[in-house]
């Protein structure tokens, strides 16, 4: 790299790093008075609380939090794939109608939709459920994953289906064994995103759940307002490291086309 | 609508397939099935609520007055200025910096794996944790003015700028700033890519110097991309709660904000209206993205399609 | 109107060297066909010249003057590319307009000259369309106008009608012709396409393996080869081996005069068109062979004869031969270029 190149890539170390310098301190530190520039004492109090005094409700907000990550992610895959496929691979009419109402909620902001269905939610005794949380995470992860689907299929060739046809699969096998592995790359971005749209949600979990079902996020903003700031830190750190691990462990299966359209 | 992968609109595209309405109900079935019913569904409902429509008195119990209230409201001119204000600021400097990260990425070409890594992680972190270390980092007891402090540019932290729950939102701006350029320039890095250097050498063949080369040729390319992604950015800043209500002030209070205290306070008939503040925000987003898709067709008629 | 003037263009990639010690020259309002096949590095040549592509030595001169260390769009060049790179956010007039848009000609001159290149191309009624409503050879006549609209001193052409199917290319040579006619406009055309750089230019420059074999006007580097790479890139397959001793070179069966030293080992070299055929006569001692095979291929049959030197291809019409039949050869003296053996690669 020349030297435009190598100021380049450590003011972007820089800047990605920056945020976490703070949260490693802080969840690290054991007495930090102002104005030092670093904590008078370290210590492990704030990870030991995390792990142990407060183990089981960190662990159950985990668990939660990746549950219903992978649930939605689940369904929406369920609910994307053959939309994807009707609107990358056919034309009817329509379709512009059909495609702008599928894919507006990914735009718009849950708030309204989760504050109109609340009220209903709580009559069908969805609310403060798990299956409420899923289905409110729904509606703006199904729209990003048919968004995701729908660019894959329209790069798709369905011709490699009937030619499989021919060579004698069935109609089963060729979804199984020849659409899937050819849109692969794709059907795990979408996933990614539907993990993580599910994964770093806040105010409709709040909404819809109630206070009672106890994700990640909803738990670190009760710590924020008991203002213990190491432990604020430590946990901040445990929401970063799933969504780390879904990156890198999708890395390969996405390959070149990267994260591109996440948010 | 901007999809991902190739940057062109699928829908433009001259696949010409066509199937059976059968087949075709199947795929899309269940997918208009969660929009409609959860979606539209909960927006139809929000708007019941808004009006006061009480489930057992039927539709006669529908009023104006919530909707009313909040649009008399002195605070929604200040609140919705701030809001746009907010949004506005942070979509416009996210693009500006991703059109020219955008442009020294795909100059790097094959070398830079490893920054194409780095920059896909911010957007995997939460809004929220960001926030919290934006609180860290810039609150008069944060790291920054602990920095200031020790090499002696200010005195304690009452002499530091207020930069989290300040007025100007800096502390908001730096989460959505932090967060939505890797968002941008990925997406601008798809077109660039896809575009490559042979109109460009054109260009140059043509007479057009290096700035006139970014302004007639790779400006009009990324035009698309460019206000799509913006236009999403803008749409998110606009309706998302965690950063203001971490780092924004208590007055006036950002949109969805304030939306949010008059749904969960306890007088309960401040409920309608917290959910009319809801709509309001949904309302000015549907104009956003009609205006994005607009703005894209008449991108398209002039024959965009790079 | 233009010259230009390379002298020992070298140019690299990394390491490997693509164009090694080029010198040629283009005369004002002359049209020079730059022929070789794909990956001689001929496209390299007009990157070079276009400024888009620095050399690793030599040097490149306009009209007299050193160009080496203006960028491309300060050249006095354009360059035409294999496709039509139009401005997909700009209509037809726009695109042609551009070029003069960026180097600041406005109004009515402007105005004029632009509808004049309409005119020369033939797209008139064209200028408000979208660029990817135009047929694939309208495309190409837009980037031709475009460039062209800039009145280059020389016009820089890399196989612009290779993505074309042939009835239009051939009506495409025609339109490079007038052009050159009415504009007066000196041009470098690259192609890999014989009878194209024959059709087009005054000159055909042969590059091979990234070095200037021959050039020279069509006729010439088609039938007076320089070399017998050269004599293969044009079809003469034909290669009878023998000597030269005393100005003769002696073949198996074979014996002509000529000017080059002599030498043990040589090759003579003919066209397939150029084999004539007799009925053999018994006893003579002229080459003979069998037919071994042969090819319908429209106007000329191909039919390859089997004779105690090798196989021998012959282009005929209308042949009256039949398979496995003896038949006797004669290769005229002046149809036969003698090369000394060496040199085959």
């Amino acid at each position: 790299m020349n030297g435009r190149g190598r100021l380049l890539f450590w003011t972007i170390v820089l800047s990605v790093g920056m945020p976490f310098v703070p949260l490693l301190l802080w969840s690290f530190s054991e007495r930090w008075f102002f104005p030092a520039l670093w904590p008078q004492d370290f210590g492990l109090r704030a990870w030991g609380y995390v792990f142990t005094t407060a183990g089981s409700q960190i662990l159950g907000g985990l668990t939660t939090s990746c549950l219903l990550a992978l649930t939605t992610a689940a369904i929406s895959l369920l609910v994307g794939i053959p939309a994807g496929r009707a609107l990358g691979l056919y034309n009817f009419p329509g379709k512009r109608l059909v495609a702008l109402v599928l894919i507006m909620p990914i735009i718009v902001p849950p708030l309204a939709v989760a504050m109109g269905l609340h009220l209903w939610f709580i009559r069908l005794g969805l609310a403060e459920t798990f299956a409420g949380v899923v289905l409110i995470h729904l509606t703006f992860c199904v729209p990003y994953a048919i968004f995701v689907l729908w660019g894959v299929f329209s790069d798709y060739n369905p011709e490699i289906e009937e030619q499989a046809r021919t060579l004698g699969a069935s109609a089963g096998r060729v979804v199984w064994s020849v659409m899937l592995p050819m849109i692969l790359p794709g059907v795990t971005v979408a996933a990614l995103f539907s993990f993580l749209l599910s994964w770093s949600q806040y105010l409709s979990t709040l909404i819809i759940g109630g206070g009672k079902l106890l994700t990640l996020p909803i738990l670190l903003f009760a710590l924020m307002d008991s203002g213990d700031r190491p432990v604020a830190a430590a946990v901040s750190l445990v929401f970063v490291v799933p969504a780390f691990v879904a990156l890198v462990a999708s890395a390969r299966s996405i390959g070149r086309r990267g994260l591109q359209g996440v948010r | 609508m901007l999809h991902p992968g190739t940057s062109s609109t699928p829908a433009v595209r001259p696949t010409g397939r066509t199937t059976t309405a059968g087949t075709l109900c199947l795929l899309l079935g269940p997918a208009l099935a969660v929009v409609l019913v959860l979606f539209a569904g909960g927006l139809v409902l929000g708007m019941l609520q808004a009006g006061g429509y009480v489930p057992g008195r039927g539709l006669s119990s529908l009023t104006v007055e919530h909707v009313g209230n909040v649009l008399l409201d002195s605070e929604l001119l200040r609140s919705f200025g701030l809001t746009f204000y907010i949004s506005a600021t942070s979509t416009l400097i996210a693009c500006l910096v991703s059109v020219l990260l955008a442009m020294a990425l795909v100059r790097l070409a094959g070398r830079s794996r490893t920054i194409y890594f780095l920059l896909q992680l911010p957007l995997t972190v939460p809004h929220l944790v960001i926030a919290i270390s934006v609180l860290l980092l810039l609150s008069p007891s944060g790291l920054i003015a602990r920095l200031g402090v020790t090499v002696g540019l200010i005195d304690g932290a009452s002499s530091f700028p207020l930069l989290v729950n300040d007025p100007l939102g800096i502390g908001i701006l730096a989460v959505y700033v932090w967060k939505e350029i890797p968002f941008i320039t990925f997406m601008l890095l798809a077109v660039l890519k896809n575009m490559g250097t042979e109109l460009l050498e054109a260009g140059a063949t043509l007479k057009a110097t290096r700035r006139q080369r970014f302004f007639h040729i790779t400006l009009p390319i990324i035009a698309p991309a460019l206000g799509a992604s913006g236009l999403i950015v803008f749409a998110f800043t606009f309706g998302a709660f965690e950063v203001p209500y971490l780092l924004g002030r208590t007055h006036p209070l950002l949109l969805p904000v304030w939306a949010y205290r008059n749904y969960s306070d306890i007088d309960l008939l401040s409920r309608p209206e917290g959910i009319a503040i809801g709509l309001l925000i949904t309302v000015i987003i549907i104009v956003s993205i009609v205006l994005s898709h607009l703005l894209l067709g008449f991108a398209r008629k002039r024959g965009i399609t790079v | 109107m233009g010259r230009l003037e390379l002298r020992e263009l070298t140019i690299r990639y990394g390491a490997k060297t693509v164009i090694s010690e080029l010198n040629l020259q283009l005369q004002d309002g002359e049209i020079l066909s730059l022929l070789g096949p794909s990956g001689a590095g001929k496209s390299t040549v007009l990157k070079a010249v276009a400024g888009l592509l620095p050399p690793f030595s030599g040097s490149i001169a306009i009209n007299g003057q050193p160009a080496d260390h203006l960028p491309a769009e300060r050249r006095d060049t354009v360059l035409i590319f294999q496709k039509p790179l139009l401005f997909p956010f700009l209509n037809v007039g726009q695109n042609i307009a551009f070029g003069l848009r960026m180097t600041g000609h406005r109004g009515a001159a402007a105005r004029q000259r632009i509808e004049r290149m309409i005119a020369i191309t033939g797209l008139q009624g064209l200028e408000l369309r979208r660029v990817h409503q135009l047929s694939g050879g309208q495309q190409q006549r837009v980037a031709l106008a475009r460039g062209l609209v800039l009145e280059p001193s020389i016009l820089l052409l890399d196989e612009p009608f290779s993505s074309l199917d042939a009835e239009l290319r051939e009506q495409m040579r025609e339109l490079i012709r007038t052009i050159q006619q009415q504009t007066k406009t000196t041009m470098l055309f690259v192609t890999h396409d014989q009878s194209e750089a024959f059709g087009v230019s005054d000159r055909v420059a042969l590059l091979l393996d990234g070095r200037l074999r021959q050039t020279g006007p069509p006729e010439q580097v088609f039938y007076r080869p320089a070399d017998v790479d050269v004599a293969r890139f044009f079809g003469c397959n034909n290669v009878l081996p023998g000597s030269i001793r005393d100005g003769y070179f002696h073949g198996a069966r074979v014996r002509v005069p000529t000017e080059r030293a002599d030498c043990n080992e040589a090759v003579a070299m003919i066209r397939p068109e150029d084999v004539r055929l007799y009925p053999a006569v018994p006893g003579s001692d002229r080459p003979t062979g069998r037919i071994s095979g042969i090819r319908f291929q429209g106007a000329m049959s191909r039919l390859t004869v089997t004779t105690e030197d090798g196989p021998v291809s012959v282009l005929s019409i209308r042949p009256h031969w039949h398979l496995g039949e003896l038949v006797g050869l004669e290769f005229p003296a002046d149809r036969l270029h003698v090369f000394p053996a060496g040199q085959e690669k």
